[in-house]
């Protein structure tokens, strides 16, 4: 009986071409091996692939370096096939390789549960830390953003500055060739002939256009600008107000409004109502008595379609009788129209369409041959 | 010490004419060549260096990116001869360094004038007809032995990152930390290196290279030896009595012989 075979731990005798020159008892019987079977064997022959390469490529070396390893964890395969975890100690000497340890069957699933949690843990500091860095990442995108920002609104500024002078600049000399030609011809005691007043008022007449165009094409671009300051308001009083002020005044008004709230800018809707009526007395003839049909509807959005944060929006529908005096266009305010662009309908119809993107929703105008004006606006809708 | 240099822990010895690059394989460092140095010293200029990952290696330099595949290894070998000049050198790696020279010889091929690779493998894993030796299955069980010895890994940072790294010769403080790694790294090597196919870029290699067999090698076997022999266009094989996959470490003697029989012939030299 050798000095091993009452340890209650597990040894293991090798030479040092690593063939085995003892096993005691304790190995013997959780592997099911006679130590007939095993004796000159590689230790190879006991371990698990993944702990032959890692006890070759790894701990091999450390032993030779340092003669002595701790608390190594390796599979020592059974004569089944099943895999026993093993802690090992070795040492080296001159004349063999000494392996002493313990199986760890009861103790390995309890590691093997620490290992993963271990792992899981480096898993989640790992990702905390992509997190964290993500986070630094937005931090230094949002500043940047921000700086982009505010690059616009100084650029934006300048524009508007630059806007404001064009137009301003525009509307000076325009004003004053009115002044001055109207003088002329009221300073001309029939001096002048006919043909040269005549001129005289046609460019009297010009410039008067051309400075209201001027000011309308500022008052248009500021509204780029324009704070809206939003609010409940009453639909049905907020278009009657300005049909009476519109050149459509004599039209017939039938109303269907099944939602009679509007959340908005009033002072811009306002302005709205009034450009839409502008426009329509321009194409219809504003003393062709007609009627103009206002329905309003709420419109449940479906969300996987929905293009705004809204889900609940206000359709405002506009249609007159026939006949149209001219033309024909379709246009969708959203870009998917054809046709003619709103500038080409009239500054009208740019200024409602600028008032209403402005407030996040769509203007559609269809004009038919002989037939009627369609227009549609849509809006966010807040409830009260 | 330049960063390169610092980086992989780059050693010189000798000051032959003729400059021998050592390369070590995965599960240890440089400390695996402590004893056939001292022969080669005295003929070559001897350098040897640990992977970026491994040894004394700079850890912080190391990039999950660069080093996923053999060729950030090929890298460090490509850099440390750019940055000493080295050309026409001599390669001798163990196991996977022998592809990792691969490698870098088929990048950069003047920096290598002939190759011995020790107990190489072009492919572990069994693949079709071509047996490496490995089946997937058991090159996973190679992973989980990793995470069983977390105490192992625990020990690494103390001793590499507590020592002072220009400390030069094989001494206690080497043996201390002889081999220590870190388990991430490790790990990655391991995937790296057991999970690569190189067997198509043999054919690429038309330098003179000796392939060193060692008997009854379990991580590369003699198949895979004759394997890579067969498809390196200008190479020889020989077989050592010495048994195991570190013939350097376990056979000294017989390594620096078979090393003798080659380095010194017109071929190699």
């Amino acid at each position: 009986m050798s000095d091993f075979d009452l340890l209650p731990c597990g040894v293991i005798r090798l030479n040092l071409k690593e063939t085995i020159v003892e096993v005691n008892p304790y190995i013997l019987d959780k592997l099911g091996y006679e130590f007939a079977e095993l004796e000159d064997s590689s230790i190879n022959s006991l371990l698990s692939s993944g702990s032959r390469i890692l006890y070759k490529t790894h701990f091999y070396p450390i032993l030779v370096g340092k003669k002595i390893i701790h608390e190594i964890v390796l599979s020592l395969v059974g004569k089944k096939g099943n895999k026993h975890p093993f802690l090992f100690n070795m040492s080296m000497s001159s004349s063999d390789i000494l392996i002493t340890g313990l199986f760890l069957n009861k103790r390995s699933d309890f590691e093997s549960g620490l290992i993963e949690a271990k792992n899981a843990a480096e898993i989640a500091l790992l990702k905390n830390q992509e997190l964290m860095l993500a986070h630094k990442e937005l931090g230094d995108f949002q500043k940047q953003l921000e700086i982009q920002l505010r690059e616009e609104k100084d650029t934006n500024k300048d524009l508007r500055v630059l806007n404001k002078m064009i137009s301003h600049d525009l509307q000076e000399p325009l004003r004053k060739i009115q002044l001055f030609a109207s003088k002329i011809i009221s300073r001309s005691n029939n001096e002048y002939r006919q043909e040269i007043i005549d001129n005289l008022s046609r460019i009297v007449g010009i410039a008067h256009e051309g400075h209201l165009l001027t000011k309308r094409l500022q008052l248009y671009s500021e509204l780029e600008y324009y704070p809206l300051r939003k609010a409940h308001f009453d639909l049905r009083t907020t278009i009657e107000s300005t049909r009476a002020k519109s050149v459509i005044s004599k039209y017939d008004f039938k109303f269907d409004l099944q939602v009679n709230s509007v959340y908005g800018d009033e002072t811009q809707i306002t302005l709205l109502f009034t450009e839409l009526f502008t426009l329509i007395g321009r194409l219809m003839g504003p003393n062709n008595a007609n009627t103009l049909n206002i329905q309003s509807r709420m419109l449940v959005m479906n969300e996987k379609v929905l293009s705004t944060s809204h889900r609940k929006q206000l359709r405002l529908s506009f249609f007159t009788g026939y006949p149209v005096k001219n033309g024909h266009a379709v246009i969708k305010s959203d870009g998917g129209g054809e046709g003619r662009r709103l500038l080409d309908i009239g500054m009208d119809a740019a200024f409602c369409e600028k008032i209403i993107v402005l407030h996040g929703g769509l203007f559609n105008l269809e004009i038919m041959d002989n037939k009627e004006i369609g227009i549609e606006i849509v809006l966010p809708y807040e409830s009260l | 010490m330049s960063s390169i240099k610092s980086r992989n822990n780059v050693k010189l010895f000798g000051n032959g004419d003729r400059t021998i690059i050592l390369a070590h394989g995965f599960g240890c460092d440089q400390a695996m060549w402590r004893y056939i140095i001292p022969f080669l010293e005295k003929h070559f200029r001897v350098l040897v260096f640990d992977y970026v990952g491994c040894g004394k290696s700079d850890v912080a330099s190391y990039d999950e990116n660069r080093y996923g595949s053999l060729s950030g290894y090929a890298q460090d070998i490509i850099e440390i001869c750019e940055e000493l000049d080295i050309e026409q050198s001599i390669f001798i790696g163990h196991s996977v360094s022998s592809m990792i020279g691969v490698l870098a010889y088929i990048e950069r091929p003047q920096i290598f004038r002939s190759m011995i690779m020790i107990c190489p493998s072009s492919c572990y894993l069994n693949i079709d007809d071509y047996s490496g030796g490995f089946d997937k299955s058991e090159l996973e069980d190679l992973l989980e032995m990793l995470d069983s010895n977390y105490i192992e890994w625990a020990n690494y940072l103390a001793p590499v990152v507590m020592k002072n790294r220009e400390r030069s010769h094989l001494s206690q403080e080497l043996a201390e930390s002889f081999c220590s790694m870190d388990k991430g790294i490790t790990k990655n090597f391991a995937r790296v290196t057991f999970f690569s196919d190189n067997r198509h870029d043999l054919k690429k290699v038309n330098i003179p290279c000796l392939i060193v067999q060692c008997a009854e090698d379990d991580i590369a076997n003699e198949r895979v030896g004759q394997f890579v022999k067969d498809n390196l266009p200008n190479s020889k094989i020989t077989y050592m009595e010495a048994s195991g996959h570190c013939p350097h470490l376990s056979h000294p003697r017989e390594t620096v012989d078979v090393l003798k029989n080659e380095l010194f012939t017109e071929e190699f030299l």
